[in-house]
């Protein structure tokens, strides 16, 4: 028996050894790729950085002669893209609000030839945030995008220390900077601080209450984030704002972590405010529908009251279209997926040795608003396959393929962001 | 025939005392498997010594986590409401920073330790499972800290505490307290007493251990790690939030049994698992995205060690004589 057991553990680590072989086998090339990266930019001197960054301005004027000169293969995108390595938190599980950002990011990525890193933040915590930066910047990142902006609110100056230390572009999506707080003054004073981009929490919640509203809805419950998340409060003043507009009335809410993450959740809050207000009319949930959507409308469904209560929501849900067919929901915004992608766009031009600008970049990141079942197929045809802008488009976002591009081109990409805007570019307008 | 038997007792004897040292060795074993693998996988890129720094100051939070429940998981309790304790401890030692910082790292730890007293006397004297009496501690906390935080989403750290952001003292620090822990936990009265209750409660209050005492203790000094925890947090993040220490519990649990821990308690639990565990977890988040695992591949490969993990631990340890 006892040699069995030494025969058993001896041969788990002759097996873990061989598996260590043919792993390392398969990945030599990458990560030998990986270090090379990282020692240059180690061995970097100032001196090679000033040549580095002539020999750069030099290829962008080649460029321009050449593109002036060949006019035909500049409108085909004809500019030699630097590989680099950028790293990204990991947006979390699959589903209507991250994948399509997976999707946008990802053909970005392959057409601008960077390789993507995820880095997993087990605990959303501010540690496993800091952990999760310091654990790609050694895996030889040359930028970072970072998600999920509430949870990281007081801890920016850390990761701006972090990222100026290892000079390592940075950027942030889904995050409000205020101006003049530790985190703004951190963000614009760091070397490498790209941009951020934020969505307009008020105005989203501002919008599910007019849905409503119109439609003469007067005693509502909200489904919400937990008290204190910056993004919650603010969806809380738009949802109050349009309570004020169209006199209406909110009954109870619902914040929960604990229900407002899961479908079975969703079901549980919503039979209990069927049960507790009778005379409730509307529901508003104020974020995360993709996890609670479902469960909210099977509880209405079993309940018979799919026709007395009127539903709108924050971030987008896998079955908002049919929903929205069936008449059970009146309104769902979302989409607000590209930020992150705006950010890739800033961060390759820059590697490229053509920024778009010296500023830092703070700018909206727009919502689609969907009050029907054809916006819903549109989104579906457009947003969930990745294809919010195509490779084409993304070729031509790169001054190096495309020097007429400029920032205000930039801006004005996403100031038109909307549904209309992506049917547009889709069919060549 | 006497000779016979005799050699084959003595046979038997070496034969378990190797069984019984390479159960223990197993944990270092899988360490050693993990830093191997990691470092042929990324070409060496683990073990540069940036890489070292970095792993070296992801893991100090958690040793000291471990090492401070250690008397708790021996007794085979659990604490799930560290985390709440922490940024409770966090939030309002940070205002009281702004007072004085020097009190305000002493109220920090007062006010962690004090937590981890009263859940020690709920637990020890009114019998409440440890795990309940855990989430409704971890409830109770969390829903206190938005208006402790002032409704704000964060508290900024006053400018002189970020001058305690000193690596070498931190690391002095730990040092004393794994060699107090060390020798207190093996060779004291009250380490002997913690895993004796964590292997049999009822012949340890038959044998004359104050359980409930120890209980209090034991969760004192969980709480005492909670107050170190805050503190060095705040250091480090420049900033104290709800999210502060979130999750940390769990990491510490699963970093103790990486490590080899015995959840059930006893003899099974030992100072050394702490260290090993911290190592192992924070090489293996570090080692996952160095080797550009995508997201979704890394939960699965932490997944799969930790049951396997604490299959090996638990068959093992019973295999051990």
């Amino acid at each position: 028996m006892k040699k069995s057991l030494l025969t058993k553990i001896v041969a788990l680590l002759l097996l873990s050894i061989m598996v260590l072989g043919i792993a390392a086998c398969g990945s030599s090339k990458k990560t030998e790729d990986a270090k090379d990266t990282k020692e240059e930019k180690a061995e970097k001197t100032e001196k090679e950085k000033v040549e580095e960054e002539k020999v750069e301005e030099e290829k962008v004027e080649d460029n321009k002669d050449s593109i002036s000169e060949k006019e035909d293969d500049s409108s085909n995108g004809s500019g030699e893209l630097k590989a680099f390595k950028l790293g990204m938190m990991d947006p979390g599980a699959w589903n209507a609000t991250s994948g399509p950002l997976y999707a946008q990011m990802e053909l970005a990525a392959e057409t601008l030839n960077v390789e993507l890193v995820y880095a997993g933040y087990d605990t959303n915590s501010a540690e496993g945030h800091i952990a999760a930066v310091q654990n790609l910047i050694s895996s030889g990142v040359d930028a970072i995008i970072l998600l999920n902006g509430p949870l990281i609110h007081g801890i920016i100056p850390q990761i701006a220390e972090i990222c100026d230390e290892a000079e390592v572009y940075w950027s942030l999506s889904w995050t409000k900077l205020i101006e003049g707080n530790n985190d703004y003054n951190a963000a614009v004073n760091s070397d490498y601080f790209v941009s951020t981009t934020y969505e307009n929490d008020v105005y989203s919640a501002n919008w599910c209450t007019s849905i409503l509203g119109e439609k003469g809805v007067k005693n509502i419950a909200e489904i919400g984030f937990e008290a204190g998340n910056a993004t919650g409060d603010m969806r809380d003043q738009g949802i109050q704002e349009g309570l004020e507009e169209y006199d209406m009335i909110l009954l109870g809410e619902e914040r929960d972590i604990t229900l407002t993450m899961s479908s079975d959740g969703g079901k549980t809050i919503m039979e209990r405010f069927i049960n507790s207000y009778p005379e409730m009319d509307g529901l508003i949930i104020a974020g995360m529908s993709q996890f609670v959507l479902s469960g909210v409308v099977s509880a209405m469904e079993a309940n018979g009251v799919e026709d007395k209560i009127s539903l709108s929501c924050i971030d987008f849900h896998e079955f908002q279209t049919d929903y929205l067919k069936s008449g059970i929901l009146d309104g769902i915004i979302g989409g607000h997926v590209v930020g992150p992608f705006y950010s890739l766009i800033l961060i390759a031009n820059i590697m490229n040795g053509t920024p778009l600008t010296e500023d830092k970049v703070i700018v909206e990141d727009k919502f689609i608003e969907l009050s029907s079942h054809e916006d819903a197929l549109i989104w579906d045809e457009y947003g969930n396959t990745g294809n919010i802008y195509s490779s084409d488009e993304i070729e031509q976002m790169m001054v190096v393929n495309n020097p007429d591009y400029t920032i205000d081109d930039f801006m004005k990409m996403i100031e038109d962001y909307s549904l209309e805007d992506i049917v547009s570019r889709a069919e060549g307008n | 025939m006497e000779t016979n038997r005799n050699s084959n007792i003595i046979k038997l004897k070496q034969n378990l005392k190797y069984r019984n040292i390479l159960i223990d060795a197993f944990p270092l074993l899988g360490l050693i498997i993990i830093i191997l693998f990691f470092t042929i996988i990324t070409s060496g890129n683990l073990l540069t010594l940036n890489n070292l720094k970095i792993i070296l100051n992801q893991m100090f939070l958690y040793l000291i986590g471990g090492l401070g429940s250690v008397y708790l998981y021996a007794q085979g309790g659990i604490d799930v409401s560290m985390a709440s304790n922490i940024g409770f401890s966090a939030i309002l030692g940070v205002r009281i920073m702004y007072q004085h910082v020097g009190i305000g790292i002493i109220a920090t730890l007062l006010i962690g330790s004090s937590i981890g007293l009263l859940m020690g006397i709920i637990y020890a004297y009114a019998g409440i499972p440890v795990f309940i009496q855990g989430l409704a501690m971890d409830f109770l906390l969390k829903g206190t800290l938005y208006p402790l935080s002032g409704f704000k989403a964060s508290i900024p750290v006053p400018d002189r505490l970020l001058k305690f952001d000193n690596k070498y003292f931190a690391w002095i620090f730990l040092l004393i307290i794994f060699i107090f822990i060390f020798f207190t936990y093996n060779f004291s009265r009250f380490g002997k007493e913690c895993r004796s209750i964590g292997a049999g409660e009822i012949a340890s209050i038959q044998s004359g251990i104050k359980v409930k005492k120890n209980k209090v203790l034991a969760f004192f000094i969980s709480g005492l790690t909670c107050g170190i925890v805050a503190v060095y947090t705040l250091i480090r993040t420049g900033s104290a939030s709800q999210s502060t220490g979130l999750g940390f519990n769990f990491n510490v649990m699963l970093s103790l049994v990486l490590g080899g821990c015995v959840l059930g308690g006893g003899n099974g639990v030992k100072v050394r698992n702490a260290v090993i565990g911290a190592v192992t977890f924070v090489v293996l988040q570090n080692g996952l995205v160095l080797c550009g695992a995508s997201a979704r591949a890394q939960d699965i490969v932490k997944g799969i060690l930790f049951v396997l993990m604490i299959v090996f631990t638990s068959k093992m340890y019973e295999r051990k004589v």
